[in-house]
């Protein structure tokens, strides 16, 4: 339907002119270029071109994006300017972007950050040292004796050390019995180890390391400190304040620094898209004086690419060829611009494939009516269509995101309708009678409603199938596999209308009998013919799951109203003073936000879930690849594209 | 004791005993699954803090059983007027079946949320490793929430068609 054939454009042109073209491709963003060398084997390639390695400029410019991405994360902590979320984007030319990768200063920015981090780096891992420092310290702090002093003369050694705790006694009785001359001071204990100090005549030696060896003795290394443990620790915690005053003095660089931030994301911007460019350029195959390049392109665009590239490159030589059949073709839809943002709901499901009917068109319409049942409140709906059309103005968002609020002020734009038909504004709190009905005084009329939104969306699917069938020639599959359907499905509906029974009764034999006689067409033998005939009639399970499966519009339509009420019934307890009626607004605005947010998730996640189930198990398989046009992509400013077409 | 009998097999009380079941059941229900679901978002956003919004949208879809059960309930007591505090006079007979309207909601919610709850924590590393399919682990998850939306459906009907 409105899938566009997509086609391989070839162009040829002179080498010196390689810059030029790939530029004016990107700022036209509707060439999907093909990176030939990857499906050229390599001989071939070297007979053809020179051969090419990854150009050194390539690696050069990735090393000064990271660079400046690292500086954006660095100053991202020390930013003070926080951005509103509706700000819109900067917009700049590219000579302004070009001259600002120029400055020396913003350079000079990125190379202070680094040294920063580094510097912040150093200080973390001194800090940890002189923490491990003070933990070694802490269990000799009262040891009156200088550090330096522990050293063993020439008659006596000095030994501090750990012993296990409980064997401190037994180590004292054994050294007074072996080596009398000696003195086990315990400085200090926890519940696993005793800290002491050893002290023994060197004569002693034999006997005492005898008892040492056999009682887990190790030998503590305190850190080469001057002073008492206590003086010590005293000068290392000295030394960690002087490091909080150092990271303040850093912070307030890097809040400087941050200052640039702006300009910097101008700079990541045009490096990115300078890289893409040099990609892409990168892509061509090259002779002495001539380059190749390949893409896809859209068939109704072609003409005015090829205008704007003749009068960049005169000499290029352009050639227009079908795409093989085993070529990885991207899929291009084009369809009107309310029906854009519902290809958000299909391409999240999966991009239509090269033999699918686009069926963004049909589900268009269904989904906006589903998701502004499922809200049915026209409070809401009017919230969330300002909200989006807020969003659409003031970010200027393309691709996807703009696809989402579109869909958000469509939703919103349904919902108010929806909302008004059955009298919900933000629940029962504006009191407008409804145009059609209250869902909570009849909800077996809406329920019947929904079911026949749910057979009508059924019966598109089933129809959809058939087109596909009889365009790829099989008019015979189309009959068998969806008419009869059609005919027993309409007679068994019928039945529902009294007046109608006969003709029911009629169809919907005539409709079995024929899927008895079709659905087995595929069985070698008549037994088998028979069976699998008799056995696609349960499929009719399917069918009625399918239909009641919209039930969930009337449920989710309800549980809105209801939750809504509830909100504005506990509100309105409060309002019984002023501090109560200032309660009761916040209470209100906060419960009924909460109801848009989770209500708006639900009407999007069951209305999606309606098409990729309940419709397109009918007739689409996906599976296609979305187009990627080679263009300007930016993430932080806009640029002026004056080759916009 | 005979006191005590006579209360339990009072209406109003039946009737409220059905409005709690709805509210907790279903409660306990989103409370686990949102749960499960939490716990696997956090894994994924200690690797990419970036991903706070995605998990967050796929965390919360199993609260919405708790959500159906205190809708249920409200209606339950709205019907029986304790919201506007004149509780109406209810015959052991309507108490019973308000009760057991109650119950499809109440149960379908306690497991559904659970099991949605483990749904989505498996889409979370849909998120994870390839987060443009998110909405491919957000389909799984709807897909547990029919019958959630079934049960609330069948509830609400019910309770509806009971006159009191």
């Amino acid at each position: 339907m409105a899938i566009v054939n997509v086609k391989k454009m070839s162009v040829i042109a002179l080498r010196r002119n390689k810059n030029r073209l790939v530029e004016l491709l990107q700022r036209l963003g509707k060439v999907e270029i093909i990176d030939i060398k990857e499906k050229t084997p390599k001989e071939e390639w070297d007979s053809f071109f020179m051969s090419r390695e990854t150009s050194r400029e390539l690696i050069e410019l990735q090393g000064k994006l990271s660079d400046i991405q690292f500086a954006l994360d660095f100053t991202a902590r020390y930013s003070a300017s926080k951005k509103s979320m509706f700000a819109g984007k900067p917009v700049y030319r590219e000579e302004e972007m070009e001259n600002l990768s120029g400055s020396q200063q913003l350079w000079d920015v990125i190379r202070e950050c680094r040294e920063l981090e580094s510097r912040l780096n150093g200080l973390k891992s001194e800090e940890m040292k002189l923490g491990n420092i003070i933990d070694i310290l802490k269990p000799w702090e009262s040891l009156d004796v200088p550090i330096e002093e522990l050293k063993p003369t020439h008659k006596v050694i000095i030994h501090p050390g750990t012993l296990p705790a409980n064997s401190v006694e037994r180590v004292k009785q054994l050294l007074t019995e072996k080596a009398p001359e000696s003195s086990l001071q315990v400085i200090s204990s926890d519940r696993e180890l005793a800290y002491v100090l050893l002290v023994y005549l060197r004569s002693l030696e034999d006997g005492v390391s005898e008892v040492l060896k056999e009682n887990s003795w190790s030998r503590a290394d305190l850190p080469q400190l001057e002073g008492t443990p206590r003086q010590a620790i005293v000068s290392v915690e000295e030394k960690i304040k002087e490091f909080a005053e150092i990271r303040r003095e850093i912070g307030e660089k890097a809040v400087k620094l941050a200052e640039s931030r702006p300009q910097l994301e101008v700079l990541f911007d045009y490096y990115s898209m300078v890289i893409n460019r040099v990609d892409a350029a990168g892509t061509a195959g090259e002779t002495r004086e001539t380059f190749y390049m390949e893409g896809w392109v859209a068939e109704p665009d072609i003409d005015s690419i090829r205008q704007a590239v003749l009068k960049k490159v005169p000499e290029a030589f352009i050639v227009i060829g079908e795409a093989g059949e085993d070529d990885d073709v991207p899929v291009v839809v084009d369809n009107p611009r309310l029906v854009e943002p519902f290809e958000l709901i299909t391409d999240l499901y999966s991009p239509p494939g090269r033999n699918d009917i686009d069926p963004n068109i049909m589900v268009a319409p269904f989904f906006f009516i589903f998701f502004g049942m499922m809200i049915s409140d026209a409070g809401y709906g009017l919230v969330l269509a300002l909200l989006g059309f807020f969003a659409l103005k003031t970010l200027k968002p393309e691709g996807m995101a703009r696809k989402l609020f579109g869909l958000v002020v469509l939703g919103g734009v349904s919902t108010v309708f929806w909302g008004a038909m059955f009298g919900g504004w933000f629940g029962d709190l504006i009191k407008i009678p409804a145009v059609w009905m209250n869902p909570l005084e009849d909800p077996m009329s809406l329920l019947v409603f929904s079911f026949i939104l749910g057979v009508i969306q059924i019966y598109f699917g089933l129809g959809a199938a058939a087109y596909k069938n009889i365009k790829s020639g099989k008019v015979l599959d189309a009959v068998y596999d969806q008419g009869l359907w059609f005919v027993f499905l309409s007679g068994l509906i019928m039945f529902v209308y009294p007046p109608l029974a006969g003709t029911a009764k009629i169809l919907s034999l005539a409709g079995a009998a024929g899927l008895v006689l079709t659905q087995g067409r595929s069985k070698k033998n008549i037994v088998g013919k028979f069976t699998s005939g008799l056995l696609s009639l349960y499929g009719v399970t399917g069918y009625l799951s399918d239909v009641l499966s919209y039930s969930r519009i009337l449920a989710l339509g309800l549980a809105t109203g209801v939750i809504g009420m509830v909100i504005n019934t506990m509100a309105k307890m409060l309002g019984f003073n002023i501090i109560g009626y200032v309660l009761m607004t916040v209470a209100l605005i906060v419960g009924h936000v909460f109801n848009i947010a989770i209500n708006a998730l639900g009407a999007y996640v069951h209305s999606s879930r309606l098409q990729y189930v309940e419709f397109f198990s009918k007739f689409y398989e996906g599976g296609g690849r979305t187009f990627n046009p080679f263009r300007l992509k930016t993430k932080y400013t806009n640029l002026l594209n004056e080759e916009e077409i | 004791m005979l006191e005590l009998k006579f209360a339990l097999t009072q209406g109003q009380f039946l009737a409220v005993l059905g409005a709690a079941l709805a509210v907790l059941l279903a409660g306990i229900g989103s409370a686990r699954g949102v749960g499960i679901a939490g716990e696997a978002a956090a894994g994924v956003v200690t690797e990419d803090p970036g991903k706070f919004g995605q998990t967050l949208l796929l965390q919360a879809l199993p609260g919405t059983q708790g959500i159906y059960g205190l809708l249920t309930g409200f209606v339950i007591m709205q019907k029986i007027g304790l919201i506007g505090g004149n509780l109406a006079d209810i015959s052991t007979e309507s108490g019973l079946l308000i009760l057991a309207a109650a119950l499809p909601i109440a149960f379908v919610g306690l497991f559904s949320a659970i099991a949605q709850g483990r749904a989505a924590a498996a889409g979370m590393g849909i998120v994870a490793k390839r987060p443009e399919e998110l909405a491919k682990g957000i389909t799984y998850a709807a897909m547990v929430e029919t019958y959630a939306v079934l049960a609330l459906l069948a509830s609400i009907l019910m309770i509806f068609g009971i006159r009191i």
